[in-house]
């Protein structure tokens, strides 16, 4: 069934995002029975070759689809997501269903609450038909999951979905589900976003709820929305954001009107870039179509201004000690009772966090207040929000160990991926990631946009100015 | 002055047994063998960060609070 979208084009059930979705339920245009016979027709065609969900809960998917139009016929809508699919990462909780995070040591494991997450999305009417796959426990930023398969990236099959919310970045992309949630420790939203080509927040640290998210990092874990377009972006984190009184990780800090301040625009913007540490290590694809992408903020009315900020590099050695050290703790029990449960990736991740002291620890801790700091700084005087490659290349080929990032420079494959996403995650700061580009091979390139604290509205404004300006986001992958 | 040393790969295997024992892992020989090189890179990158952060300069910051998380089901499984 082929419907009108906003923008006038002719789109398949399938491709409709989640806000417009939305507005075509509310019109009574499309039925949400319809919407979600579309999306799961097209997760069981796709899906299994995606490697892409742990469970798909079709049956009751439908059932909520036929309440939600009897509901929307009989006058009433819920809220801002009345009928629309959403899928969710495998570690954040739904009630009656197992939640696994992609692990055989949680298989089976059936929450017996929601996620606070997950219970606005309920209360705002979105669907949640499904779980998707991820690296297990999170831990890893490629998704190849020993258990459920490894994710596949749909631009090319061959190649990682990135991770941690590898499915959730890979549904997403190939038309599955109009929105997923990620979650992001390291870069885990905006990795599989950026190589997936899709848009994806990392919100403050703070700003959304992780009660009844099974933790990776406790003190970097943020939960985010995985959409096609800024505007869904947007929508979906206007639902979950705001404090969680039964999380005091949460930050009591009024939530912004995103959708209201979408179209301000970026005239008048100063977007900080850092040219020693962004534009260094880059493949010339990716260094090319951030520069393009700093020429098309140019063009709408920013400033780009030069800032310096010291020791950016040792982002990734604090990224590493904190994100070895957390989940090793959370794992402490499991490590010893059933290490043989874990994959061979992930156990070996959790032996070597507890070989860290305490002392690294809390230098690693001290190393994000002093980088935070000059981030403040910058922000109280030189530039409204930072631009830079969300990750240094494309997708690598599935079971790429270690990465070249430039002549000499050789890293294993997690660190070189991190080395862009890591500064927001030791900061705390929010951090969008928007499609900016393709490479040779066709493949999705990644521009992040960072903020200040609690300042998401700035990058939606910006990186909405910056899809009406392109058309990356709307590029599809060819799945026959 | 720069605290800032280089560990040697001796020693790192000395230390990763011992914390392997000391804690409970208990690691066998071809699961301890893989993490002398990595912990030793891992080591060494560690230290620059040492060397920045303990500098006179940033004698007055303190560690980022960790954030604490309520209960939920799953800790009916983690026992």
């Amino acid at each position: 069934m082929a419907i009108t979208g906003a923008d006038g084009a002719q789109k398949e059930l399938h491709e409709l995002g989640l806000a417009e979705s939305a507005r075509l339920i509310a019109a009574k245009k499309i039925s949400p029975v319809e919407l979600t016979c579309a999306v799961l027709d097209r997760m069981e065609r796709f899906g299994e070759r995606l490697a892409a969900f742990v469970s798909v809960h079709g049956e009751e998917a439908m059932q909520i689809a036929g309440a939600s139009e009897a509901m929307i016929n009989a006058g009433y809508n819920i809220g801002p997501l009345h009928g629309v699919p959403v899928a969710i990462k495998d570690n954040i909780a739904l009630a009656g269903r197992a939640t696994s995070a992609g692990s055989k040591i949680l298989q089976g494991s059936v929450a017996d609450e929601d996620s606070e997450v997950v219970r606005r999305l309920k209360s705002a009417g979105a669907n949640l038909l499904a779980n998707t796959n991820m690296h297990e426990f999170a831990w890893g930023a490629t998704s190849e999951n020993p258990h459920y398969g490894s994710v596949r990236n749909p631009w090319d099959l061959e190649r990682i979905a990135s991770g941690s919310s590898g499915g959730s970045g890979a549904a997403v992309a190939a038309r599955l589900v109009p929105a997923a949630l990620g979650t992001d420790t390291g870069g885990s939203i905006r990795l599989p976003s950026g190589v997936n080509g899709i848009s994806g927040i990392r919100p403050t640290i703070g700003r959304v709820s992780n009660r009844g998210i099974i933790p990776l990092a406790w003190s970097m874990d943020t939960c985010g929305p995985m959409t096609r377009s800024v505007e869904d972006c947007a929508l979906l984190l206007q639902v979950i954001a705001g404090a969680d009184p039964h999380d005091p990780g949460t930050a009591d800090v009024p939530v912004a009107d995103y959708l209201g301040e979408l179209d301000r625009g970026v005239s008048g913007l100063r977007i900080g870039v850092v040219p020693d540490y962004f534009f260094k290590q880059v493949q010339p694809a990716v260094l090319k179509a951030t520069k393009d992408a700093l020429e098309v903020f140019e063009t709408l009315g920013a400033t780009v201004v030069e800032v310096d900020i010291e020791d950016l590099d040792a982002n990734i050695s604090a990224l590493m000690t904190i994100e070895s050290a957390e989940p090793s703790a959370f794992h402490q029990r499991w490590m010893r009772e059933c290490p043989e449960k874990y994959g061979e990736n992930v156990r070996f991740m959790f032996e070597q966090g507890e070989l860290y002291l305490a002392s690294h620890y809390l230098q690693a801790q001290r190393y994000r207040a002093i980088l935070r700091e000059r981030f403040l700084d910058a922000f109280a005087g030189q530039a409204d929000l930072f631009a830079l490659p969300t990750l240094p290349f494309t997708a690598p080929v599935i079971g790429t160990a270690e990465i070249e990032l430039e002549p000499g420079v050789v890293r294993p494959t997690l660190e070189a991926i991190m080395r862009f996403t890591g500064i927001a995650s030791v900061t705390g700061l929010p951090a969008l990631s928007v499609p900016s580009g393709f490479d040779g091979q066709g493949l999705p390139i990644g521009l992040q946009l960072l903020g200040r604290p609690f300042d998401e509205g700035t990058l939606f404004r910006a990186g909405n100015a910056f899809q009406k300006a392109t058309d990356y986001h709307l590029r599809q992958p060819d799945l026959k | 002055m720069s605290s800032k040393k280089a560990h040697d790969i001796k020693n790192v295997e000395a230390y990763v047994r011992n914390v392997s024992s000391v804690s409970g892992l208990n690691l066998g020989e071809d699961r301890l063998k893989p993490h002398f090189p990595e912990f030793l890179r891992l080591l060494n990158d560690v230290e620059e960060l040492n060397d920045l952060v303990t500098g006179r300069e940033f004698l007055h910051v303190g560690p980022v609070t960790t954030y604490t998380h309520t209960k939920h089901s799953l800790d009916k499984k983690q026992g």
